[in-house]
């Protein structure tokens, strides 16, 4: 499992404002790729597919970031700024180039095997039950599932109480469970 | 490592509790593929490029070195046209001598062969004196 970026020399509130002053910009350019680019990409990774395809949506997506910085406000967090611009790019990227990888009619045509589904298309479904979440329940779902962020981590980057967090995971999860077993049979 | 460990097991403890079926499909789910060596390093070089703040860096490099040569440049000019040559003036006053009144100078047969002397009035004015 990959390594999560945990700490970094300023919170980010702060790396915002350092973001936004022309002096230190270039600094907090680096910090801010060097905490996320690795999630983001991920993110984008899962949805989009392949490596090529997920590389043209990271840069759009990180491009996206530092033109909008200025406008950026902090009624949401940073993190869940990002995650919300890699998701919609992700998304237009696949309609922009039509692919429906995770259309219903294609998994349900998938052969299963007689040992239940493959983990390919397991993931595949996964994928598919989340673009059904709300944002919120996404996020917090693809940050434990997949990236395994503590609890405590991901409320310090989300604002969100620990216990709302849990809450939050509990009905992804459920949803997502459903969704699978719906589509697997 | 102990606390990365600690926490997959805590992740993989809690989805078991909720769903058995998402806990077994995430221990067969398929490791990270792998990337290109540095994929992230020259990733971030190209981002940083895009935004311009890589070649904002480099400009300011590139306007500083010229800057710096520039000002070289300008000292070296002060430098050569400030400081004395004394030379100059006995070659002018030995340039365009006669050829006779030259050899009589180097032969030392000239009455004023002081060489401060030829530099100021100049070595023919000399002569017919």
């Amino acid at each position: 499992m990959r390594k999560l970026k945990l700490e970094g020399q300023y919170s980010d509130d702060d790396l915002v404002a350092r973001l936004r002053s022309s002096k230190t910009r270039h600094k907090a350019y680096t910090e801010l790729l060097d905490r996320y680019q690795e999630r983001i990409y991920w993110q984008v990774r899962r949805i989009v597919g392949g490596h090529e395809d997920a590389t043209d949506v990271t840069q759009n997506v990180w491009l996206k970031v530092f033109r909008g910085i200025d406008g950026f406000r902090h009624g949401s967090t940073l993190y869940s700024w990002l995650y919300r611009i890699a998701h919609n790019e992700a998304i237009n990227h696949n309609k922009k180039n039509k692919k429906h990888i995770l259309a219903t009619s294609q998994l349900r045509t998938t052969p299963s095997q007689e040992d239940g589904p493959s983990s390919e298309r397991i993931e595949k479904l996964i994928q598919g039950a989340l673009l059904a979440l709300p944002d919120r329940q996404r996020m917090v779902f693809e940050a434990r599932y997949f990236d395994e962020t503590p609890y405590l981590h991901l409320s310090k980057e989300l604002r969100i109480s620990v216990g709302a967090l849990k809450a939050s995971y509990h009905h992804a999860v459920k949803k997502v469970e459903f969704y699978v077993r719906k589509h697997a049979e | 490592m102990l606390e990365n460990m600690q926490n997959k097991k805590e992740v993989q403890d809690e989805l078991r509790e909720i769903s058995p079926l998402l806990a077994d499909a995430k221990l067969r789910m398929r490791p990270d593929k792998t990337l290109p060596n540095n994929f992230f390093r020259r990733q971030q070089e190209v981002i940083l490029k895009e935004v311009g703040l890589l070649n904002q860096g480099r400009v300011r490099r590139i306007r500083l070195a010229w800057l710096a040569g520039l000002a070289a440049s300008i000292t070296l000019v002060v430098i050569a046209t400030r400081t004395p040559q004394p030379n100059d003036a006995l070659d002018r006053a030995l340039s365009g001598l006669e050829e006779e009144a030259m050899e009589a100078y180097i032969a030392e047969e000239s009455q004023y062969i002081h060489t401060d002397y030829l530099v100021r009035d100049g070595f023919l004015k000399s002569m017919e004196q």
